[in-house]
């Protein structure tokens, strides 16, 4: 079946792109068809594909309008690697979208009806929401069938995830969410195990968590090398082959994997 | 070197916590309303279905009227006698509060007798209303057997109640003496029970009626007793259980069936009082009564329960006991007895009786009358 999972924080800098990108990568190169899409007005993601800034007709602004006619302006990732991911690209022209969605009758359920009027066949389709708590991940809150919480493990973002999750039950109930999306887990992110905060706050979390039924996957390390392979518009799996942060997408990778079950055989539409 | 103290992250989830009690909350009810819908469609509120449908019809078909309390009359034949004044405050309080939810249903009789709604009018007359609304229906045929149906299963009957309605309902539809009635159902249910057939008899309560009278028949029982156990039956009522609960109630002492609907003393409780009989003290009714009222008072106003309520009994009993005079013997309580239904035999009984039996009778009394002076002598 087909997941749909938002990446959402409220807070900046947790991860969420990289991510995002990882699993799209990680899942096609298990063979599964991935469809990207940038909510983010900032349009990180086309940095971390190497593409260019796309006009904004070829952004999800154009898809979120009453004119949308069912042609998904998809793009190819990392075409000379792979043909499973391609994205919807973000940009600023989103922060408009954001501020027509509060007026707009089905505003929050706009991205789930145009994903129902106009359905995608890939197997997974990542949302990657702005780190906000506005329109634009509420939308996506209400796209989805699952939801993934990346997490730097500093009090900060702790906190933060802690009302993320407050505006995740109260909007469920809500905006009649059913069933609702389900949260997928906390990925801890940037971890520095020679960090004491780190090591305390990575052996508690699970602890917090685990009394609200909610997982905690294994953290991704903190690595230079994300910055690096981010800057050639590479997921690290190709920047650098053989890195040992490789490993720490695996457990939820195969997590994802089994929820979709076996690959989509029809072929998923990969470019505009 | 101090220690550095872990960021404590335990409360930040608080908040997060609540909104997922919260959503399970939420959950939790729409599945019991799903359920109770679900119980509905199915019809089981059998007790308030039939009362349901009876006032949505009678609204469609008669209006809702609004009538002066001072042309109510309560109805004579209302199972329930028993209005004690706290029932009524907080009849009171409702009505104060919420107004009148349902319209009381009257008939056209003469007067306006109350057929469902006595508490209702009783609390608004308390309360110095008017009127109440109502609808006005004609007589119904077997107006008891209706008005017993629609407050037999409600809980707060009281089983005095119960029983003298059910043995109205009884004697009104078999023909058979009132009286009689408690002794036919429990001679029939000992005999059911001894022959391990009690059960057959209970699995009927949900049978058909035609069922039930095969059922019955089957079993072999007299005619006074299968038309008893049928009308019981008929009413959804267990045989088994009115004859150990709610029969029990129509032997009490007067003082005891005062307290039940004057003072609100309970069923077992009663039971267990009227133990402290003239018969178990040794005492005169007078003095047996003056006894009893003074411990249901007790039980009553300490608010005793059952389990209490025997302990005190048997208290008194034991004390009183050890008060009155020293028992005489088993031996000699025989000698007594004998003595006393000597007495009874009248030179009437004995002319009518035959002769055999009195030459066998004189016989005896020389026997014995030899046994007694022989005894005597060695006294």
């Amino acid at each position: 079946m087909q997941i749909r999972l938002a990446v959402i924080s409220n807070a900046g800098g947790s991860g969420k792109t990289t991510l995002s990108v990882h699993l799209a990568y990680e899942l096609g190169q298990r063979g599964f068809n991935v469809a990207l899409m940038d909510l983010d007005p900032q349009g990180s993601q086309t940095l971390f594909c190497g593409l260019n800034p796309p006009e904004p007709e070829q952004t999800l602004a154009a898809v979120l309008t009453d004119k949308f006619d069912g042609n998904w302006p998809l793009t190819p990732c990392w075409s000379e690697y792979t043909d499973r991911v391609v994205i919807c690209q973000g940009g600023m022209v989103l922060t408009q979208t954001a501020d027509e969605l509060v007026l707009h009758k089905r505003g929050a359920y706009l991205l789930g009806d145009c994903l129902t009027d106009y359905p995608l066949e890939h197997d997974l389709i990542i949302f990657d929401c702005p780190a906000t708590l506005g329109p634009l991940p509420l939308m996506a809150l209400a796209a989805c069938t699952h939801l993934v919480v990346p997490v730097q493990l500093e009090p900060k973002s702790i906190q933060g995830s802690a009302h993320l999750l407050e505006w995740y039950y109260y909007h469920c109930r809500h905006l009649r969410l059913k069933p609702s999306p389900e949260v997928l887990g906390f990925v801890p992110s940037q971890y520095d195990s020679r960090k004491a905060v780190h090591r305390q706050i990575l052996e508690s979390l699970p602890v917090q968590l685990k009394q609200m039924n909610i997982r905690v996957f294994p953290a991704i390390r903190n690595s230079a090398e994300f910055v690096n392979a981010s800057g050639q518009g590479l997921p690290i799996h190709l920047y650098r082959k053989s890195h040992p942060a490789l490993s720490d997408f695996k457990e939820i990778a195969s997590h994802l994997g089994n929820l979709i079950g076996k690959p989509n055989k029809k072929k998923a539409k990969k470019a505009s | 070197m101090s220690t550095r103290k872990a960021p404590n992250i335990n409360n930040y989830f608080s908040s997060a916590q609540k909104e997922l009690q919260l959503s399970e909350a939420e959950a939790e009810i729409q599945r019991l309303r799903a359920e109770i819908e679900e119980l509905r469609a199915k019809g089981s509120t059998e007790l308030e279905a039939p009362l349901t449908a009876l006032r949505e019809q009678l609204q469609s078909e008669s209006s809702i009227l609004s009538i002066p309390l001072d042309r109510i009359e309560p109805n004579p034949e209302q199972p329930r006698q028993t209005f004690l004044p706290e029932s009524i405050d907080s009849m009171s309080r409702s009505l104060k509060s919420d107004g009148q939810l349902e319209p009381i249903i009257l008939i056209q009789r003469g007067d306006l007798v109350i057929f469902d709604g006595e508490r209702r009018w009783r609390s608004a007359k308390a309360l110095g209303w008017e009127s109440l609304q109502a609808v006005v229906i004609p007589e119904p045929v077997a107006l008891h057997r209706k008005a017993l149906l629609t407050s037999l299963h409600r809980e707060d009957l009281n089983p005095l109640d119960k029983a003298e309605a059910i043995v109205r309902e009884l004697a009104d539809h078999t023909g058979l003496d009132a009286p009689s009635i408690p002794r036919i159902l429990s001679t029939a249910v000992r005999r059911l029970n001894k022959q391990g057939r009690m059960n057959q008899v209970v699995e009927l309560m949900m049978a058909t009626e035609q069922e039930q009278q095969q059922g019955l028949a089957a079993i072999g029982l007299d005619e006074r007793e299968q038309s008893v156990l049928a009308l019981l039956l008929d009413l959804q009522l267990n045989p088994a259980s009115i004859d150990a609960n709610i029969f029990p109630m129509l032997s009490l002492a007067v003082d005891l069936k005062v307290a039940i609907r004057s003072s609100g003393l309970k069923g077992v409780h009663a039971m267990c009082l009227q133990k402290l009989s003239a018969k178990n003290l040794r005492k005169t009714e007078e003095e047996a009564e003056s006894i009893r009222v003074e411990i249901t008072q007790k039980v009553i106003a300490e608010k005793l329960s059952v389990k209490e309520a025997r302990k005190l009994v048997s208290e008194v009993m034991s004390s009183l006991a050890a008060s009155s005079s020293t028992p005489p013997l088993p031996a000699a309580k025989q000698v007594l007895k004998a003595t006393e239904s000597l007495q009874k035999l009248s030179g009437e009984m004995l002319a009518k009786a035959e002769a055999s039996f009195l030459r066998e009778f004189q016989e005896l009394l020389r026997q014995k009358l030899a046994e007694v002076e022989e005894v005597l002598k060695q006294k």
